[in-house]
């Protein structure tokens, strides 16, 4: 019996001689993330990814802090500034317009309640049929018909440009308590539109809007701005100058507007003439554009073609259809921006997969793509945002052909998820993609992503700052100072004074 | 002809005498009470398993370490042709309920003995199910029982058995407590049915089958008028010692109809057992399509048709499989024993007994789509592998498992064992991307009385 019971007790002390021989094991999110397998970009894309200068300063919206979001204002104030980037978000509009605007629903930063309230815009939409479009009586009444029934309000993607032409897109920013600091009568006075891709574009090579001085005689086809604009007295005085509004052979099915029946309708693609003028506040900085795909169930299925086309059509926007010289430097030798020159010109972005793959295939990685991360369960969210989930997104950004991941950061006064821990970031760059984080808004952020507060240390010698390679921010004028302030950009000129330069460019208080 | 009068004679016999009282327990009781006048037998006892369990995974860390994974208190009573038994677990210093029934034999006749039985215990099924932990030749049932065979439950059974025959079958609720949150609850029908063309001293061989159909009902109000049901089928990585993490685990809800087949077939000689089954299980779904439809109705974004919304929401039966193979021969000791009332093996329990054993393990909580591609950040299968942001999918993944299990166990006598085992597993399971093999090393030290 007492040799049982040694054996007994031999027994169990082998056993537990094994766990306490063997290492601990537990969870550990640095490890993990260190040996989790994350696929790399080819050679080829990382030719690619470098068309993009380092610790690029990419304009959030324009600005979200200083001025109306993705308006003429927006724009002028960030190319001014020395933003490397005008970023924007692109939807389609009913007619086939590429637009410049954030929002899903119109409510937010337009006065559309005011203009159109939730009704049918039955008296424009004829107007622009027949007169505008030159449709017969009999065509114009039968898409009414169907427009009628098919409309939902206050969808970007409801109304035809024309229609979104006669919304303010600039008031509402002196009146949201968010902004109203930040309000300037400049903002209403000269009047701001929802901006197209075409508008975007322009901003960024330097000009801005043509508008009627008042005394012509404008748009007398048209007959554009009359009283649908609320211009009784037809005063066209500083409006923008249209110079056509015509009807292609495209056509586009409307994603949102359907028929009782369930099907879709089809819509004519109309484009718009407008006329720009070189801004008259000099700067020799030229950006680029760093453009976002908006949810693809909203536009139309062809929408990155749309895009891809109009890049083309545009100032030469797309290094696919137009070569650019491999050497041409981001920055001129004064200092001024040059990015909108370089083959860099245009970033595109997305938070969705679908969007991503259709991108794939019309650019063909050729065009530098990021992969934009928001933690959630919706349909383009991450939902795992552990070292495997993480990577399982970079990985089907890999083979979806981006070069870059977007992902939020946290911190006030937007308190998003994290999702640029130094590991992230560390993922991304053993992926060979690099890190484009959004959106700054503060000192704080700026300290704490480029390294200053010791954040990342608790990860031992594995991370280095500055834990992005590009950045999206509100505030072009801050994060500029604090990059030069502690050297981060060598090549700058003086950062302007954000209200200052909003009065020079003809914004007034 | 002798033989065959001889045999159910004998079984009567065992039932009738004290071995009748061990119907239930694990070992012939040490602690009982006997009384021929008042025709009355009583027993108390209790096991515990303490095991012990080193392990090594490729990707999410097991806890290796000690626990004690079963301890148990019981009390039978034998009264004439009644027989009462409870018994209650608090392993893991956590109580629960476990047996608590009546049986009563009402017909012992040299063809057989039928009997009833009424209360809270194991539904008839797979044989591995069936078998107590304590007199089963490996430290954890295979995984593919654990997932798939039913558990305890309130009901009521009627069994007949004799030497080449074994039936048993009845009806169960689907909540011992009825404690489900609205609704009635389900029930199930289960059986196992056994045919024994050699059954004797040194020898048995039988084949037969379980089959259980299950009806779920009660569930949660999700909102008016609609009732969710949902059942669970998941199983550790054969090891109590860290079964926290749920590497094969699969909730289905809306399931209403679930029906499991359990093919099955023994042999056993004195110094060499083998056994094996393979369980089947599919489960139908029903949802009100058409409230929640009409539910959804009235935002700018909802599905307009009852098609559309049927296509974004899909739902289809889910089909389930698992098996194992088990072998064992006895290096010391008399000989393997056959339990003739509940048709399975018995456990070891000779003086000094030292047997060798291997499994393998095969259980499949997975039921994907062929062409479907799993993206673990967000938890979504494409179906044919393409990317977009509303794919429309109707797989499950619950993890796919093979383990191989080879151990070594000895008993001093039939009151006190030592089991050791090694395994190896290897999983397959989207939600776990990175864990594919799985080593561990256990040891199990376990008493009855």
């Amino acid at each position: 019996m007492i040799n049982k019971s040694i054996l007994m007790a031999l027994t169990c002390g082998v056993a537990l001689s094994f766990m306490s021989c063997e290492n601990q094991e537990f969870n550990d999110t640095y490890a993990d993330a260190a040996r989790v397998h994350v696929d790399t970009l080819s050679t080829e894309m990382q030719k690619v990814r470098d068309y993009v200068p380092d610790l690029a300063v990419v304009a959030h919206r324009g600005t979200t802090y200083w001025a109306p979001e993705e308006t003429e204002a927006a724009f002028r104030w960030a190319r001014h500034m020395g933003a490397d980037y005008l970023e924007a978000d692109l939807q389609v509009s009913k007619d086939g317009v590429i637009l410049a605007l954030h929002d899903t629903d119109l409510k937010r930063t337009t006065n559309i309640e005011d203009v159109f309230g939730e009704r049918f815009p039955e008296q424009e939409r004829r107007h622009y049929y027949k007169n505008i479009l030159g449709y017969d009586e009999a065509k114009t009444e039968k898409l009414l018909a169907r427009d009628r029934e098919a409309f939902v309000p206050n969808y970007p993607c409801s109304y035809t440009y024309y229609e979104l032409l006669m919304l303010d897109a600039g008031s509402w920013f002196n009146q949201d308590p968010a902004s109203m600091e930040q309000a300037r009568s400049g903002f209403t006075t000269k009047h701001q539109y929802i901006s197209t891709l075409t508008d975007l574009i322009k901003y960024s090579k330097g000009y801005k809007l043509k508008r009627y001085e008042g005394g012509e005689n404008p748009d007398g086809k048209f007959k554009f701005w009359d009283k649908y604009n609320g211009n009784k007295d037809n005063d066209y005085k500083g409006h923008r100058v249209i110079v056509n509004i015509e009807e292609t052979k495209d056509s586009i099915n409307n994603p949102i507007n359907y028929l009782k029946d369930g099907s879709t309708i089809k819509d004519a693609v109309v484009r718009y003439t407008f006329e720009y003028v070189e801004d008259d506040v000099q700067s020799e900085n030229i950006p680029g554009i760093y453009i976002e795909f908006k949810e693809p169930w909203l536009n139309p299925s062809n929408f990155e073609q749309m895009v891809y086309d109009e890049l083309a059509r545009v100032e030469d926007m797309n290094i696919m259809t137009k070569e650019v010289a491999e050497n041409v430097p981001f920055y001129t030798a004064n200092g001024a921006v040059n990015v909108g020159n370089t083959r860099g010109k245009v970033i595109l972005q997305t938070f969705s997969l679908q969007s991503l793959d259709r991108s794939a295939k019309i650019f063909k990685g050729e065009i530098p793509m990021c992969f934009l991360l928001w933690k959630g369960t919706a349909a383009t969210d991450l939902q795992n945002d552990n070292p495997q989930g993480y990577a399982s997104f970079i990985n089907m950004a890999v083979e979806l052909k981006a070069h870059y991941m977007g992902p939020s950061i946290a911190g006030a006064p937007n308190n998003y998820d994290e999702l640029n821990y130094p590991w992230q970031h560390d993922m991304i760059h053993r992926a060979k993609m690099k890190n484009h984080p959004y959106s700054f808004d503060s000192y704080d952020q700026m300290a704490k992503y480029f390294g200053l507060y010791n954040w990342g240390t608790e990860g031992g010698t594995r991370y280095e700052a500055p834990y992005l390679d590009a950045f999206f921010t509100n505030h072009t004028d801050m994060s500029l100072q604090f990059m030069i302030d502690h050297g981060f950009r060598k090549e700058y000129h003086a950062v302007p004074d954000a209200r200052d330069l909003l009065e020079k460019l003809g914004y007034e208080k | 002809m002798k033989k065959h009068i001889l045999l159910p004679a004998m079984l009567v016999a065992a039932m009738c005498t004290t071995s009748a009282v061990k119907a239930q327990e694990d070992v012939n009781p040490l602690l009982k009470y006997i009384s021929k006048d008042e025709n009355v037998k009583a027993s108390v006892g209790g096991r515990m398993f303490a095991d012990f369990a080193y392990f090594h995974s490729d990707w999410t860390p097991m806890k290796s370490g000690a626990a004690i994974t079963d301890a148990r208190v019981h009390a039978a009573l034998t009264y004439g042709k009644l027989y009462f038994y409870a018994d209650f677990a608090f392993g893991k210093g956590k109580f629960s309920q476990k047996n608590l029934f009546v049986r009563y034999n009402f017909n012992e006749s040299e063809y057989g003995i039928h009997s009833v039985k009424v209360g809270y215990y194991n539904e008839p099924s797979s044989m591995s199910n069936m078998t107590s932990s304590y007199n089963y030749h490996f430290i954890t049932r295979p995984a593919s029982v654990q997932a798939l065979a039913p558990g305890r439950a309130l009901g009521a059974t009627y069994k007949f058995f004799n030497q080449n025959f074994f039936f048993d079958q009845g009806i169960f609720a689907q909540f011992k407590y009825n404690d489900q949150e609205a609704g009635y609850q389900g029930m199930s029908l289960s059986g196992r049915w056994l045919y024994k063309p050699v059954n004797e001293v040194h020898q048995t061989f039988q084949f037969g089958f379980s089959a259980r159909y299950q009806h779920f009902n009660g569930g949660e109000v999700i909102q008016d008028g609609v009732l969710k049901t949902d059942v669970n089928y998941s199983a550790n990585m054969q090891t109590y010692v860290d079964d926290d993490t749920e590497f094969l685990n699969l909730d289905l809800p809306w399931a209403n109809n679930a029906v499991t087949i359990t093919p099955e077939v023994l042999f056993r000689s004195d110094r060499f057992f083998t056994r094996a089954e393979y369980m089947w299980t599919r489960v139908w779904k029903k949802r009100p399509d058409q409230t929640m439809f009409e539910s959804q109705l009235g935002g700018q974004q909802s599905w307009q048709t009852l098609p559309s919304w049927l296509g974004g929401n899909k739902l289809r039966p889910t089909l389930l499989n698992g098996g194992y193979i088990e072998l064992g021969y006895l290096l010391c000791g008399k000989a393997y024993t056959y339990d003739q009332e509940y048709g399975l093996l018995k456990g070891m329990g000779d003086k000094n007994a030292l047997e060798l054993v291997a499994r393998y393990t095969y259980t499949d909580l997975a039921d994907i789509t062929k062409g479907d591609r799993f993206v673990y950040g967000n938890n979504k299968f494409y179906p044919e592998g393409n990317i977009v942001d509303y794919p429309r999918w109707s797989s499950v993944d619950g993890g796919k498992m093979h383990a191989v299990t080879l151990g070594l166990n000895f008993s001093f006598n039939e009151y006190v064992k030592i089991m050791g085992e090694y395994q190896y597993a290897n999983l397959s399971n989207v939600y776990f991307p990175d864990d594919k093999n799985f080593h561990q090393l256990q040891l199990r030290v376990a008493f009855a009385f």
